[in-house]
């Protein structure tokens, strides 16, 4: 291997280095002076003014007024974002005015593709690039969350509102695997977590579609692949940045805790309908109403007895929460040289009110490009990333569960009578607020150093662009979580009535990583005759990695109040070490040829190799192949007035998925028990024991994804109005899977390749941008939909009630369920139905209240039937978890120094099953009901939402139509107003002052309670989501 | 300049083929064991014989039978059970099955003593039987694997294979491990859990009792179920020989006083430890007595002796005409304490009378503590495991020497329907007097008082080994279940002066002022269908069809 890198302390010295270098001026001229307006004739501010060819350079002030020192013959560069450059020859003037002109909108722009960049216009595969404009503002917790809905094709969901643990997913067009395949993430050629990127550093994200575009990635490329490109300096005087805002969190939608009495009423008629015994009287359910009389002591035990009214999600779960963010960035640079420098620092709470619940993260950008001669140029950069989670040792989970789950007739505090010494009543069940504020603290540290070295050596032979790179990222991480021992008394110290975390303890874990990335990548552009234009890239890359991990713990520690391992019970402590490794070698080439601008043609190819699969399986070829026709340039439209841009395009490729291959399934390993699981004992001490965990899959590969692309891209009337649509079909030909095999065979049995999924979808994109005199608007909508079969699949095909992941013939997670029927409204009217048919889910006192089920197949008994979906018994097929026509329509607005961004998203097509034990209450003795169950069946209220209450069965809530919720949803995901403040200071260039609202409204059938983004099989106790209001500012200086 | 370009481009190409020569792809696990490696000393046997008894189950609940109630209705109990899915029933036992022939197998290859080798792979063969008779006594037929699978193998379709040919694989299978592990005695105190001889027959007897009488009460012919009764016998006589000793204190057989090789009533335990500061492996069987997890009913109090040896109920809780003097009608107990008067004394090492100190003070009547019963259980509740939640350290007895002795009276007399004194002398008569219980039991008490022999052998085992998981299997075997399941359970008697704090209003209460647990009305017990546990779904879409489910399920 090359030796790797500069390290961070040398990026930082040679930027220091740098930064003075630039200040070095040159010889002063003539003072130039002038205005810049645009078209419309308001005055133009921030244009960055630069004399060519030197380093000099300044912006126009908020008047659009500059002035800068030149010689009489230079040549002046005005440059905004979104104009066209303007170079303008001094020619001896002292005054130099001019006017900015539009882009020639999206025609020239340039699109990040793998390993170099393309005109869009002269695109055959399928790329959606976004700048990072479009993404900043959003009060979200990363950047996943601000891609929500931006892109056609890319959908982004999230699992729960958790600080640092939100759960998001990202996948490029819908399932192509039943396995975990994730997008491939690379942040300027670099594999890293989009979670961990700030987004104000986002210059802009390439998402590469079709295998076309990606499959120069190979064998790690179905997922998608999504390049970040981040900032770099840019000519001209440090301009420097800040960005903030702060933004309130608002718990929605979630479900509600009832007063005691009602709940009280709702436990009573379960626990009859179902045993015929009441747990409390009349009387007792009327103290429960007095608010005078809350607490007494138990008359037959050393307990108290509480009567109260208290509501614990208000007392232990904020409604409202706070984040904040903050961004400082500096960039310039002069003729050789040019830098920037970010800072990001983001903090946001949780729900819970006491204890921590937050994630705080830190980044540092830092990037250096300078000309060592007329052939070499060099690239370096040095990033930081640092996430800290935390939250309560008891665990976060864990603490909303005990909110929602304990009586709300129990008090939080304990009488004043009490001689316990203890605060907290914990007498029925554990206190979640006592827990929230001492149980202990559980906090984790994830740091990331990166540091990449670019040579890129140009024209030495002309055409030829050959770079070398070689980059590491060195990550750290820590966990620890202390748990302090909790007990609560009774009305004694006599009688502990409950404890937690006892003996208590201390548990440590701490890596290291690294992931070293050499590559080298030759690219020769070369025309043949005029017509003929070819680019030719080759390149190779290797990559490793490897991850040491050492964990500790240690109970019994000798105070509650000071952990250490170093204080444990030594026969306690517990320790062990993991490493994982891997690595992969690639070559990869691409050849691009196009005739006129006119034929596009596109072949590539990457040949992969990983240290995961056995020798005998670890190489494979990935091809592609596209081609585009722009009918724009052919005679007949070319002098059109109306299109712009019309290109077809279709392409085919085959890309690699392995992101579920273990690290080393071919050999079969044992496992040692004292690491995975140390409960075995003899002779009082731990013993060791070792096992196979499951077999051993050798003839295991990649899964490989085929996948054809057509696609057509259009702009019409001076580019105002654009389109771009795609259809494609991928086929996963050998998608790794668990074989569904009988019990039998008493291990887990690994993934091979046995199934074959196919999946298919149209996306398209259509913005439309005008500007009536300084009214300035833009429309865009995106739509997609994606559907896909499991068409073969060698484990069995088994159905049952809820979500089945993989049956052949089926999409995945596809949902089944009964049909019912109403409630029976009376005994007779069940005693009737059983004459026909049995139930036999229903306890034998089944009656009044209850669902009823329809047998769909008229075999007299509700069930599965053969389990299968030729024979499925009643259930009938709902449809699927995966939401189908993803969407986002997004509105802007600009009028003098206003602006406005609405930005809508959505599912039009989604069912998923809510978890059983939240539907029925009381299903376990701890489980209690919510407000929603008082809609429940009586005799009075025979059309309820619910059925009657029943304690402990669940014959009610088997998955059916009654319960299968229309995930479908509009949302309000985004809206911003700003303002550009007019200021006339030389300190301030800009100053902006914004409004963002995140998750403000929505439409959707799912039940009130829930968040309609929420992921299948969700549970009450499952962290909320939250509706998001912020300000904030832009400052530039 | 073309020389120079082709140089440079030379160079770079041999750069690049450099780069990727010098990196290699392979990469071996460093913290796991690689399978290849394994399997050569005395120590790898023992290690991977030690997966045996850490997939072993220990404290389980059951509350399948009339004997007990949890919190809530019992499905199979009360009948309205359905077909699964997928079942850790079904599933759970073959995972320790492939242990246990995985060791069988790659053991082969060890270079050790064959004694050491025979050793592990008697134990291997001791669980594996131990595994099958799970599944033999849930779902009778099950198919038989003497070896692991592949992914691909032909046998994952296998059929079910015949129980009683399972079983004669199963006493092979015992006899070899009775020949190769060690006898309890020899048994160092460091490997104590390890299984020994006694270990094996005991199983073997319990085995062949069960397919025994399973066979004789459900049909099978005379010549068929016999031979597996002999065996019983013959197996309980080995273990009888070996001089294992009853503990002498029945109560605390089940506390911590029991632990340890000092004890050798106990055969196979599963074991659990340390202590609360050093749990490495805890269970929370203290605190489910406390919530009521094991509530015991009515039902099977009165299954136990008065003082004079002498019953009131029969095993079909049915009032016996001829019955002790003791006997206070239920409508007579003035107290929540009357069924304890004048008992075997094994009711009350079962049960907490009213104000005896029980989980967390004097007992009080209540059904608010999770108890259905009002009953509170007193066998295995040890104030030590109680104090911190699931740190229970008291290890779990799977095998006990009563159970054997019990084993040889009801095998005996269910072969020659007789039973000589001198025999319940050294089997039932040795577990009255441990306990306390002063009457003998002998074929002319029998005739005095006109009892039926079996039925009290059959009374001894329900009492001695109450609770410990026998209930359901026994009514299973002896085709009790539709007679006894489908009966109302009753709990305690309600007085008012003793169930402080509880309001009768929310008690259900029959005209005897007894509690009503669960009325017969909501419970059913169909024979032609009950008897065996439904094979889980999948295991039957998955085998092919190959595996067909038990009878009248579905």
């Amino acid at each position: 291997m090359i030796n790797l890198l500069p390290n961070l302390h040398k990026g930082i010295i040679l930027l220091a280095f740098m930064l003075i270098a630039t200040n070095f001026a040159l010889a002063q001229d003539r003072r130039i002076r002038g205005s810049v307006h645009f078209e419309d004739g308001n005055a133009a501010p921030n244009v960055n003014v630069a004399v060519k060819g030197t380093a000099a350079s300044t912006s126009t002030d908020q008047n659009g007024h500059y002035e800068i020192a030149a010689e009489s013959r230079a040549v002046l560069q005005f440059s905004l974002v979104g104009y066209q450059v303007l170079e303008v020859p001094i020619n001896g003037r002292a005054v130099v005015d001019v006017v900015l002109a539009e882009q020639q909108s999206s025609l020239d722009e340039v699109v990040v593709v793998g390993y170099g960049a393309q005109k869009k216009v002269n695109l055959s595969g399928a790329v959606a690039q976004i700048s990072g404009e479009d993404i900043v503002d959003r009060p979200v917790a990363n950047l996943t969350g601000a891609l929500q809905g931006m892109m056609p094709g890319i959908a982004v969901t999230r699992g729960s509102g958790k600080p640092g643990e939100e759960g998001y997913n990202i996948r490029v067009r819908g399932f192509s695997s039943a396995n975990n395949m994730s997008a491939l993430v690379l942040v300027d050629g670099i594999q890293m977590d989009l979670n961990l990127i700030n987004p104000e550093d986002v210059e802009s994200i390439s998402v590469l579609k079709d295998a076309s575009a990606s499959a120069i990635y190979g064998a790690r490329a179905a997922g998608g692949v999504i390049l970040v490109t981040t900032k770099k300096g840019k000519r001209g005087t440090p301009v420097i940045n800040y960005n903030n805002y702060y933004g309130i969190n608002i718990a929605a939608r979630r479900p509600e805790r009832l007063d005691s009495w009602d709940e009280q009423i709702l436990i009573n008629e379960s626990r009859e309908n179902a045993t015929g015994n009441p747990e409390f009287t009349d009387e007792q359910i009327e103290w429960l109403k007095n608010p005078n009389f809350w607490v007494r002591p138990n008359p037959t035990q050393d307990r108290w007895e509480y009567f109260d009214n208290n509501n614990w999600i208000k007392e232990g779960m904020n409604t409202y929460s706070g984040m904040h963010n903050h961004n400082l960035s500096l960039g310039g640079g002069g003729e050789k040289v040019v830098y920037n420098v970010s800072a990001g620092y983001y903090q946001r709470n949780g729900v819970l009110r006491y204890g921590p619940d937050d994630n705080a993260r830190y980044t540092l950008r830092t990037s250096l490009n300078a000309e060592i001669n007329k052939f070499m140029s060099l690239d370096i950069s040095a990033n930081y990333v640092g996430s800290e989670v935390n939250q309560n040792a008891y665990g976060t989970d864990q603490i909303i569960d005990r909110m929602y789950r304990s009586r709300t007739r129990q008090s939080v505090y304990v009488p004043q009578e009490d001689i316990t010494g203890q605060p907290f009543n914990g007498d029925l069940q554990v206190n979640p607020i006592d827990i929230q504020k001492n149980a202990g603290t559980f906090n984790q540290l994830y740091e990331s150093f990166t540091g990449r070295a670019n040579l890129k050596i140009a024209d030495l032979v002309k055409g030829l662009t050959v770079n070398l790179s070689a980059s590491r990222n060195q990550d750290y991480y820590s966990m620890q979580r202390d748990r302090r021992t909790l007990l609560w008394y009774g009305r004694s110290t006599n009688t502990i009535r409950f404890r937690i975390q006892d003996p208590n303890s201390r548990d440590n874990v701490k890596n290291r990583g690294y992931l070293n990335n050499a590559q080298a990548v030759a690219t020769y552009d070369f025309d043949v005759t005029e017509n003929h234009h070819f680019t030719v890239l080759a390149g190779t890359s290797f990559e490793e990695y490897r991850k040491d991990e050492l964990m500790a713990g240690a109970q019994s520690l000798i105070t509650n109040d000071f952990f250490s391992l170093n204080y444990g019970n030594p026969a306690t402590k517990t320790n062990g070490d993991l490493v994982e490794t891997w690595a992969i070698g690639s070559y990869f080439g691409r050849l691009n040829y196009n005739f006129r601008e006119k034929y596009l043609f596109e072949a590539s190819f990457r040949y992969d190799g990983s240290s995961r699969l056995a020798p005998e399986n670890r190489w494979h070829l990935f091809p592609s192949f596209s081609a585009a026709w722009r009918l724009d340039q052919e005679d007949f439209l070319r002098e059109n007035a109306v299109i712009d841009l019309l290109k077809v395009r279709a392409s085919w490729g085959q890309l690699g998925n392995g992101s579920s291959l273990g690290l080393y399934d071919h050999i079969p390993l044992l496992l040692s028990g004292l690491r995975e699981n140390p409960n075995l004992i003899f002779n009082d001490t731990r013993e060791q024991y070792l096992y196979q965990g499951q077999l051993a899959s050798p003839q295991k590969t990649w899964e490989i994804v085929q996948q054809s692309n057509i696609g057509v891209d259009m702009a019409f009337m001076a580019n105002r109005l654009s389109f771009t649509g795609d259809y494609y079909v991928k086929r996963n030909k050998n998608m790794l899977a668990a074989l569904n095999l009988p019990s039998v065979i008493g291990i887990a049995v690994p993934y091979f390749n046995v199934g074959e999924l196919k999946s298919w979808g149209w996306e398209f994109d259509m913005k439309w941008k005008d500007k009536i005199n300084s009214f300035g608007y833009s429309i865009g909508f995106n739509l997609s939909d994606n559907q896909n079969e499991l068409v073969k699949f060698e484990g069995r095909n088994v159905i049952g009630e809820g979500v089945v992941s993989l049956l052949e013939g089926f999409p995945m997670n596809s949902v089944w369920g009964y049909r019912t029927d109403g409630y029976f409204q009376s005994q007779e009217e069940y005693e009737q139905y059983k004459q026909t048919v049995s139930v036999p889910f229903f306890p034998n006192n089944a009656g009044a209240g209850d669902v009823r089920y329809v047998d769909i197949n008229g075999d007299g008994v509700i069930n599965a039937g053969g389990g299968t979906p030729e024979s499925p018994g009643d259930l009938i097929n709902f449809g699927t978890t995966n939401g189908r026509y993803f969407y986002g329509l997004d509105l802007g607005f600009q009028w003098k120094g206003f602006d406005a961004n609405i930005f809508f998203q959505g599912v039009a097509k989604r069912v998923f099953v809510i978890n059983t034990g939240t539907l029925s209450p009381m299903l376990g003795t701890a489980d209690l009901p919510w407000s929603i169950h008082m809609d429940r069946w009586t005799p009075e209220n025979p059309d309820a939402m619910f059925p009657r209450m029943y304690q402990t069965s669940s014959h009610n809530y088997r998955p059916s139509d009654r319960w299968i919720q229309n995930g479908a949803y509009l949302r309000l995901k985004n809206v911003q107003f700003g303002y550009t403040v007019p200021l006339r200071t030389k300190h301030i260039q800009k100053m902006r002052v914004f409004f963002s609202g995140q998750d403000l409204w929505e439409h959707t059938d799912v039940m009130k309670v829930f968040d309609p983004e929420v992921s299948n099989n969700v549970s009450a106790t499952t962290y909320p989501f939250f509706r998001t209001v912020s300000f904030g500012m832009n400052l530039t200086f | 300049m073309k020389a120079n370009s082709n140089y440079i481009r030379i160079n770079i190409l041999l750069a690049l083929v450099l780069l990727m020569a010098a990196c290699s792809l392979d990469r071996f696990p460093e913290t796991e064991f690689s399978d290849q490696q394994f399997w050569n000393t005395e120590n790898d046997l023992k290690f991977a014989a030690n997966r045996l008894y850490q997939q072993l189950a220990g404290v389980q609940l059951d509350s399948r039978a009339d004997d007990n109630v949890n919190q809530t209705v019992n499905l199979i109990s009360n009948g309205a059970w359905s077909i699964p899915s997928t079942s850790g029933d079904w599933s759970g036992p073959y995972a320790m099955i492939f242990t246990a022939n995985n060791i069988l197998e790659k053991g082969q290859k060890a270079v050790v003593e064959e004694a050491v080798k025979n050793r592990y792979f008697a134990e291997a063969l001791f669980f594996r039987a131990y595994a099958y008779f799970q599944l033999v006594q849930k779902y009778g037929d099950v198919p038989l694997h003497l070896k692991t699978l592949d992914f691909n193998a032909e046998e994952l379709n296998m059929p079910r294979t015949d129980r009683y040919q399972i079983a004669a694989q199963l006493y092979e299978d015992l006899d070899f491990a009775t020949d190769w592990l060690p006898v309890f005695k020899a048994l160092p105190a460091a490997e104590y859990g390890r299984v020994t001889k006694s270990a094996a027959q005991a199983l073997k007897a319990r085995i062949a009792l069960f397919l025994g009488t399973f066979g004789k009460y459900h049909g099978i012919p005379e010549s068929a179920y016999r031979p597996h009764l002999q065996r019983a016998v013959q197996s309980c006589v080995f273990v009888m020989e070996e001089g294992h000793l009853l503990f002498g204190d029945y109560g605390k057989l089940f506390m911590h006083d029991g632990e340890g090789p000092g004890n050798t009533e106990n055969i196979f335990v599963k074991i659990y430890g340390v202590d609360a500061s050093n749990v490495i492996l805890g269970h929370n069987y203290s605190r489910d007595l406390e919530n009521g997890r094991v509530a015991v009913t009515r039902n099977f109090i009165r299954q136990y002796l008065y003082n004079d040896g002498l019953p009131a109920f029969g095993e079909k809780n049915d009032l016996k005409a001829n019955r002790s003097a003791f006997f206070v009608p239920e409508d007579k107990e003035q107290s929540y304490n009357t069924v304890f008067a004048n008992r075997d004394p094994r009711l009350t090492y079962t049960l907490f009378q009213a104000g005896e100190e029980a989980y967390k003070g004097p007992w009080v009547p209540t059904t608010t503590l999770g108890s259905r019963t009002a009953y509170a259980t007193k066998k295995g509740f040890s104030i030590a495991d109680w104090q911190t939640n699931g740190a229970g350290t008291t290890d779990k007895i799977l095998i006990r020497y009563a159970e054997v002795l019990l084993t040889y009276a009801e095998a005996k007399y269910e072969l020659d329907a007789d039973i000589s004194d001198a025999d319940l002398d050294r089997t039932i008569n040795l577990l009255r007097r441990r306990a306390g219980l002063d009457v003998k039991l002998s074929n002319s008490f029998v005739s005095a008082h006109g009892l039926n022999m079996l039925e009290e052998i059959r009374r001894e085992r329900n009492v001695e080994l109450a609770l410990e998981g026998f209930r359901y299997p026994d009514i299973i075997r002896w085709k009790l279940a539709e007679t006894v399941l489908t009966q109302t359970l009753l709990g305690a008697k309600y007085t008012a002066q003793e169930w402080v704090g509880a309001d009768v209003r929310n008690l259900n209460l029959n005209s005897d002022e007894v509690l009503v647990v669960e009325d017969k009305g909501t419970r059913r017990f169909d024979p032609a269908k009950d008897y065996h546990y439904p094979v889980p779904l999948n295991e039957i879409s998955l085998s092919g069809g190959n595996i067909i489910q038990n009878p009248n399920w579905k």
